[in-house]
């Protein structure tokens, strides 16, 4: 008996050895169980098991959209084709199902490279034929950094107006920030003349290189009498405050700017408290909260009073800013990759003086910004506040979520807050319904006023209805207001 | 070892060999990926299904999927999902979701428009990856459209795939409403009227 166990123990640990054996280097230690892929903000614990087949499907996923043309395998590339090559090369491989990618291809780009150095307008046509895709303007990038700053200039006055030629302007930009001041202003005077200036100077402010505002404002300097301009011009003509800002933070300490670009900054203290409000978050928090002072709203505010309304405004531009360009936070909270306390420890280890300035506002912004991923998961960031801030906290979300929500998603954000309403709750939740209403009907028709008679009773129904109706009311819609009107 | 022992012990030694060898047989890596597989495959479906993304009752729209599909969803739907654990940023998540779109596409279109459907409205954009199928399987797709399979974000497809068609050239819209039912066709119409 003893010997029977012995035997088959010792099977047992050979045959456990051999399955050992097979499977030690194929599984990862990180490699663990798998959840089926849910929609849920609840932390999945693990990475999911994946097999080779999934893996590499998502690893080369991953490395295609990394990868980077490498302009030197390009350039030689391109160096081997004949004209006549290059065309018929770009116009095939354009078309085959790998197209621009991604990943981008350097042989694609080396048969554009080799027909735009024979023919560049038929080339560039060729390429905004059907559109742009950022595999497309990879391969632009590649085609313009063959051109000097002068011939560059040329190509942008000689194509016609177009947000292509937009585009190449916005490259021109780009170059001209790696110029000596002078010789920039030299071509910034040319690409004044003509038509179509203004348009052209807006395209190179908005592709001037990001953190040299200070080579802008000195090559605004050299050109002379033009100074004042060409600096209005990057305020004015960046699509993103954030850059425009950048100018605002280059001039600080600096006394040979042009008196009267000084001046006209003055007069413009509306514009210079919002550009602050997005000033990047390396611009120290005091020093954004005390020029926010410049808004109309907070200009007479008590010390107190501007900083808590500016927290509020910075922590929503910063953390939204984050959600936006920042790691795939939403996307890894709603496949259950990272917890909201998670995500909000990321948060505050990126903005870390805001973090200390506000506890309550990071974690309120990063609420904001999951809840229309999963409410009942974000909740958990906000689930300790006292009621009525809580219920405030909320609402306000629910109104003020940069998200399309579905009516689903939008009722189980807003439920979270459940009433009855405090005087102050009562119109921002009206309020809330009010806006999401209108956005629903015009984005779902029917099929909101479906959804919405459906709804279980409780606040929320009565004033989604109650607002919809007056919705209707002024659209003429007699009967829906009649229906929406009575509970 | 003297040789009378080892005669008496080969016996053993051959059947311990055989278990070591029934050890690396059993769990060879692709036997229990092909069952982690079809576990996940079935996991996958059943989630599908729990969260009313199942084959849609109208007839012409819960093609049966057989199991090899399945399969393939399964392994793109992990490798959906794992895109959460890159630290991508939100565009070039958006192009690694598209590439992998791009194959699954191919394999089982409706168990990928399940996915894109599931993810916030806006992911929506990656439904330009259904281009072909919405021109070329029109009809299952008004089908998936009128079951509200995905629910109010039935009429997001809708108006997507309203886009898709009008945009086609004469010849190629006309064979896409070949079949159509009457709602669809009126529906196209109204799109195109309005420009």
């Amino acid at each position: 008996m003893k010997r029977s166990l012995i035997l088959l123990v010792s099977h047992l640990a050979v045959l456990g050895a051999g399955a050992w054996y097979v499977r030690a280097d194929h599984r990862p230690a990180e490699e663990l169980q798998h959840a089926a892929a849910t929609k849920t903000g609840e932390r999945s614990g693990s990475r999911p098991t994946l097999e080779s087949s999934a893996k590499r499907l998502a690893d080369e996923a991953v490395a295609s959209v990394k990868k980077e043309l490498d302009g030197a395998v390009v350039r030689a590339a391109a160096g081997k084709l004949t004209p006549a090559e290059a065309e018929k090369l770009a116009r095939a491989l354009a078309a085959d199902e790998k197209g621009f990618g991604p990943p981008p291809r350097e042989e694609l780009a080396a048969a554009f490279l080799a027909w735009f150095r024979q023919d560049r307008m038929a080339t560039l046509d060729f390429l905004f034929e059907k559109g742009m895709e950022p595999g497309k303007d990879a391969v632009l990038k590649q085609l313009l950094a063959e051109l000097s700053p002068q011939e560059h200039l040329k190509l942008v006055i000689d194509r016609p107006s177009s947000i292509y030629t937009f585009r190449i302007a916005q490259l021109l930009g780009t170059k001209l920030g790696e110029l000596e001041p002078a010789e920039a202003a030299a071509l910034m005077a040319e690409a004044q003349q003509g038509e179509r200036s203004r348009e052209i100077l807006r395209g190179i402010a908005q592709g001037w290189p990001e953190g040299k505002a200070d080579r802008y404002i000195d090559m605004a300097l050299a050109s002379g009498g033009n100074a004042t301009a060409l600096l209005q011009s990057f305020l004015g003509n960046l699509q993103s405050p954030r850059r425009a800002c950048e100018l605002l933070v280059a001039i600080k300490g600096r006394n040979d700017l042009p008196e009267d670009f000084m001046r006209k900054l003055e007069e413009q203290k509306e514009m210079v408290g919002h550009l602050y409000r997005y000033a990047d978050p390396s611009v120290p928090l005091d020093e954004r909260v005390e020029q926010m002072r410049n808004l109309a709203w907070l200009r007479d505010a008590t010390p107190e009073k501007l900083r808590e309304g500016a927290l509020k405004q910075i922590s929503t531009v910063d953390i939204n800013e984050l959600m936006k360009s920042g790691p795939d936070y939403r996307y890894a909270f709603r496949h259950g990759a990272m917890s909201a306390e998670e995500i909000l420890e990321a948060v505050r280890k990126t903005f870390p003086e805001l973090a200390a300035a506000s506890d309550y506002e990071t974690r309120v912004r990063v609420y904001n910004e999951l809840a229309s991923e999963d409410a009942g998961a974000a909740f958990a960031l906000i689930s300790h506040l006292p009621p009525e801030e809580r219920n405030l906290a909320v609402i306000h979300q629910a109104r003020w979520s940069f998200r399309d929500n579905s009516p689903e998603t939008y009722y189980s954000m807003i439920s979270l807050a459940p009433g009855p309403d405090s005087s102050e709750a009562a119109p921002q939740r009206e309020d809330a319904w009010n806006n999401y209403g209108a956005m629903a009907y015009r984005e779902y028709g029917d099929a909101y006023v479906e959804w919405l008679r459906t709804l279980p009773p409780g606040i929320n129904r009565d004033v989604a209805r109650s607002t919809f109706a007056k919705s209707m009311a002024t659209q003429g819609k007699k009967d829906l207001a009649d229906e929406f009107s009575s509970r | 070892m003297e040789p009378t022992k080892l005669r008496k012990a080969l016996p053993w030694i051959g059947t311990h060999l055989l278990a070591l060898a029934a050890g690396v047989w059993l769990f060879r890596p692709d036997a229990a990926d092909s069952a982690a597989g079809n576990v996940e495959a079935e996991a996958v479906a059943a989630t599908l299904e729990e969260q009313g993304a199942g084959p849609a009752e109208r007839s012409g729209t819960g093609r049966p999927r057989t199991p090899r599909e399945a399969s393939a969803a399964g392994v793109h739907r992990l490798a959906w999902k794992s895109l959460a654990y890159e630290g991508l940023d939100r565009q070039e998540r958006l192009k690694a979701s598209g590439l992998i779109l791009r194959e699954w596409v191919k394999e089982d279109w409706q168990a990928a428009l399940d996915t894109v459907m599931k993810e916030t409205p806006d992911d929506y954009e990656l439904l330009l990856h259904f281009d072909e199928v919405f021109r070329r399987d029109a009809g299952e797709v008004w089908s998936l459209i009128e079951s509200k399979r995905y629910g109010v974000s039935s009429q997001s497809l809708k108006a997507r795939w309203l886009v898709r068609i009008s945009s086609l050239d004469e010849t190629q819209r006309r064979e896409a409403m070949e079949g159509l039912p009457a709602e669809a066709r009126e529906a196209i119409e109204k799109r195109e009227k309005q420009g």
